[in-house]
C-alpha cells in the first residue's frame, strides 16, 4: 500500500491529485478496534486514558502518551490508523470508499473492476447513482488505494474514500 | 451668522446658523414657554454628544472642534413626526470634475487644500482658517466657483443630523449595528440597510433558509417558531440541536430567522431548517464526517427543500464528495432552479478556505463597522482574526460583534439567550444568507445565478475604483439594494 511502500500518500479532488503528509506524532484508533484487537485490558485502560475523542467511536491518541507495551499492542494489532494533514486540517481515512457517477455505463465498468479486485474491496451498498465499497482488510489505507486505483484505472466522476476532518473552528 | 450663501439644484440658497452655545442658551431661555425655539426641533447638547461620538472621523472637517465654533441650522421638517432634523456646515467644500487649473484657483484664492479623494471624481477640499471665517471662505468659495462654471458640482460640506422616526412602543429598541449603524460605533450606514429591505419584505415563509452548522437550539424561544425541519449528520439526533457549548450555529440561525425585537433576524418570517454537521472538541476545533457532511447537504435541499444553504463552516482540502453534492444542490434544488449557496471566507486573514474557494457559490468575507475589511489591523482592534480573501471572494457583510441568539444558560457566548459579540465570517454568512432568502421571498421564480447577480451588483462598492477587488469582492452587502433591484427585475 502506497505509504507503507514509502511512496506519497495522496487522492483525487476535482480530477487533481491532493498530497496527504503522515503526521508522525498522532495516530487515530477505533474504540471497537482496540476492544476486540488488543489482548491486554490494561493497555485497552491505559489507551482510553488518553484518548482524545473526534467522533462516534474514533479518537486521537499521542504515541507520546503510551508506555511502549501499549504503543506495540497497538501497532503489531494495527489497531493505530493513520493521521494526516493537508492544508491546515487533520485528516483521519476510514475504510470506505463511494463511487458516484450519473452514467450507469461507468457504474458497470465499476462493478466490474471490483468483481475482478474481489480479494481488495467489497461492495457495501449498490445504488442508481452512487456505490459504496469497503476494504477487505478494513484498513483505511487500502481505501485510500482502491479509490486512487479506481479513480486511475476506470475514471468514474468520483471516487473518494471517507474522511474525517479536525479544522480550526471559524 | 446671516449672509452665507450657496447654490443647490442652480439657485442660490441662503444659510443661517448659531453657534451651538448660542442655541443652547436661547433653549435654556425659552424654557418654560411653549415656542418655537431652536431647541424644539434638535437640542443643542444632543448634537453636542452626537458629534462627540463621531469626533474622530469629523475631526478632518474642522480646523477647530468646539461648540463656540461649530455652528447649525436647525430645521423642524416633520418634527410632528419624530424627524428633528439640523444641518450642520463644516469648514469644507466638496467639488466634482474639477480640473488642476480650477483646484489651483480655489487654493490661490480661498486658500482650499485637497484633503481627501472620493469615489467618482470627488474631492474634498478644507479651508486654511476655523470657526466663521473658515465658514464664510467656504461658502464664497463654493458660490464664485459655480458661477466659474468649470467644475460639474460644488457646495459646501454639511453634516446632517436626522433622527429616526419616533418607535412605537414595541419597537423601542437599540436595533444592533449591522442591522442599523448610527455611527456610535463606526460610521453612520455602514450595515446591511435592513430597516429600508424591511419596508419591502422581511421574508416569506415557503422560502426555506437551511444553517449547515454544529447544531441550532430548535427550543430557542426566539427561533422555534422559524424551525421547520432538522437533520443531525453527527449524532443521527432527530433534532439539529448541538452538544454541552456549541453555539455557533444558533448564533448563526438568529441572524436570519430571530424574531426579537431587539435581537431581529434579518429575514424573520423565512423558515429554517436547521442542519447538524459538526461538532466543536472543545479546542476551537470541529470535527467533521466529510460523507456525513455531503449527505447533508443532499438532504438539505433534497429532502427538506432548502432555497438557501448558509454555511459559517470550512477548511481542509477539497474533497469531491462535498463539491459534489453542493454542484447538486446548487443544479437541480428548488425543482431545478437552484439553491443559493452561501459559504464563509474564512477568518485566518489568509487565503479563501475549502469549500469557499468553489465556484459559483456566495462567499463572503467580514467587514466592519467602519465598512473596512476585516484585518488584523481595522479599526475594530480585534488583532486576532482577519477575514480572508483570493479569486473567489464575492462580497463582505457585517462580521464584527454582532448581536444574535445564543443557546440558553451559561455554556454558550453569554449567560442570557442572546450575545452582542459573534464575530467572523461566520456572522456574515448567514446574512447574506437572509439576503437571498429576502429575494426570493418577493421572487420566487428567479434562477439561483441570478439571485447571486442581485447581491453581487447591489453590494455598496469598498473600493475607489468601485470594481471588484480579492479583498473586499463587489463590496458590502446591501439588502435593501438587492430586494429594491430584484422586485425591478423583469421576470
Amino acid at each position: 500500500m502506497s505509504d507503507r511502500e514509502g511512496k506519497p500518500t495522496y487522492y483525487y479532488a476535482a480530477g487533481k491529485k491532493v498530497l496527504l503528509k503522515p503526521v508522525n506524532g498522532l495516530f487515530a484508533v477505533d474504540d471497537d478496534e482496540i476492544a476486540s484487537r488488543l489482548p491486554v485490558a490494561e493497555h485497552i485502560a491505559q489507551i482510553r486514558k488518553v484518548t482524545q475523542k473526534l467522533r462516534g467511536r474514533l479518537a486521537l491518541v499521542r504515541p507520546a502518551d503510551l508506555t511502549g507495551a501499549a504503543l506495540d499492542a497497538l501497532r503489531e494489532r494495527r489497531a493505530a490508523r493513520p493521521v494526516y494533514e493537508a492544508e491546515g486540517a487533520l485528516i483521519i481515512p476510514l475504510p470506505e470508499v463511494r463511487i458516484e457517477d450519473d452514467d450507469q455505463g461507468k457504474l458497470d465498468d465499476v462493478r466490474s473492476w471490483l468483481r475482478k479486485h474481489a480479494h481488495l474491496a467489497e461492495i457495501t451498498r449498490d445504488a442508481a447513482r452512487r456505490i459504496q465499497v469497503r476494504p477487505v482488510s478494513n484498513d483505511p489505507v487500502d481505501a485510500l488505494e482502491i479509490a486512487n486505483r479506481l479513480t486511475e484505472e476506470v475514471g468514474p466522476a468520483m471516487a473518494q474514500t471517507r474522511f474525517i476532518r479536525r479544522v480550526k473552528s471559524f | 451668522m446671516a449672509g452665507l450663501k450657496f447654490y443647490s439644484h442652480g439657485k442660490l440658497q441662503s444659510f443661517r446658523a448659531s453657534t451651538l452655545g448660542a442655541l443652547a442658551k436661547r433653549a435654556f431661555a425659552s424654557r418654560g414657554r411653549r415656542g418655537r425655539g431652536a431647541g424644539a426641533a434638535v437640542a443643542a447638547p444632543k448634537v453636542l454628544k452626537a458629534l462627540a461620538r463621531q469626533k474622530s472621523r469629523l475631526a478632518s472637517r474642522f480646523n477647530e472642534f468646539n461648540e463656540e465654533t461649530v455652528r447649525l441650522m436647525p430645521t423642524e421638517a416633520q418634527a410632528e413626526h419624530g424627524m428633528a432634523s439640523a444641518i450642520i456646515p463644516t469648514e469644507t467644500v466638496i467639488i466634482e470634475g474639477a480640473g488642476t487649473s480650477e483646484l489651483k484657483w480655489l487654493r490661490e484664492n480661498h486658500g482650499l487644500n485637497v484633503i481627501h479623494e472620493g469615489r467618482s471624481g470627488k474631492l474634498l477640499l478644507r479651508a486654511s482658517e476655523g470657526g466663521d471665517e473658515g465658514l464664510k471662505r467656504v461658502f464664497a468659495a463654493s458660490t464664485e466657483c459655480f458661477e466659474r462654471g468649470n467644475v460639474a458640482a460644488v457646495h459646501p460640506n454639511f453634516l446632517r443630523m436626522v433622527s429616526h422616526p419616533n418607535p412605537s412602543a414595541a419597537d423601542r429598541t437599540v436595533q444592533p449595528w449591522h442591522v442599523d449603524n448610527d455611527g456610535s460605533t463606526g460610521v453612520v450606514g455602514a450595515d446591511v440597510h435592513a430597516r429600508a429591505a424591511w419596508t419591502i419584505s422581511r421574508g416569506d415563509p415557503g422560502i426555506r433558509i437551511a444553517v449547515l452548522d454544529e447544531g441550532v437550539d430548535s427550543r430557542h424561544p426566539q427561533l422555534r417558531r422559524s424551525v421547520v425541519a432538522e437533520y443531525d449528520a453527527v449524532d443521527e439526533n432527530p433534532t439539529s440541536r448541538p452538544d454541552g457549548d456549541d453555539a455557533h450555529g444558533t448564533a448563526c440561525a438568529g441572524i436570519i430567522c430571530s424574531s426579537a425585537l431587539r435581537y431581529p433576524g434579518l429575514a424573520s418570517k423565512c423558515s429554517l431548517v436547521g442542519v447538524r454537521i459538526a461538532k466543536s472538541d472543545n479546542e476551537g476545533h470541529w470535527i467533521f464526517d466529510d460523507f456525513s457532511t455531503a449527505d447533508a447537504i443532499d438532504w438539505s435541499w433534497e429532502e427538506a427543500k432548502a432555497d438557501v444553504l448558509s454555511n459559517s463552516w470550512g477548511g481542509g482540502p477539497a474533497v469531491d464528495v462535498i463539491t459534489n453534492a453542493f454542484e447538486r444542490a446548487r443544479t437541480q434544488g428548488r425543482d431545478g432552479k437552484g439553491s443559493v449557496l452561501v459559504i464563509a471566507a474564512g477568518n485566518n486573514q489568509g487565503p479563501v478556505a475549502y469549500p469557499g474557494s468553489l465556484p459559483d457559490v456566495l462567499t463572503v468575507g467580514a467587514s466592519n463597522q467602519w465598512d473596512e475589511r476585516k484585518t488584523k489591523t481595522s479599526d475594530d482592534n480585534e488583532t486576532w482574526w482577519g477575514s480572508n480573501f483570493g479569486a473567489a471572494l464575492d462580497l463582505m457583510a457585517p462580521g464584527v460583534k454582532i448581536s444574535t441568539t445564543d443557546i440558553s444558560g451559561s455554556s454558550g457566548y453569554s449567560t442570557t439567550q442572546f450575545t452582542d459579540t459573534f464575530n467572523g465570517t461566520s456572522s456574515a454568512t448567514p446574512m447574506v444568507a437572509a439576503c437571498a432568502g429576502l429575494i426570493l421571498s418577493v421572487r420566487p421564480d428567479l434562477q439561483e445565478t441570478q439571485v447571486r447577480k442581485l447581491i453581487t451588483d447591489t453590494a455598496d462598492h469598498l473600493t475607489q475604483t468601485g470594481k471588484w477587488n480579492k479583498f473586499v469582492g463587489h463590496g458590502r452587502l446591501n439588502c435593501y439594494a438587492a430586494l429594491r433591484a430584484a422586485k425591478q427585475m423583469q421576470a
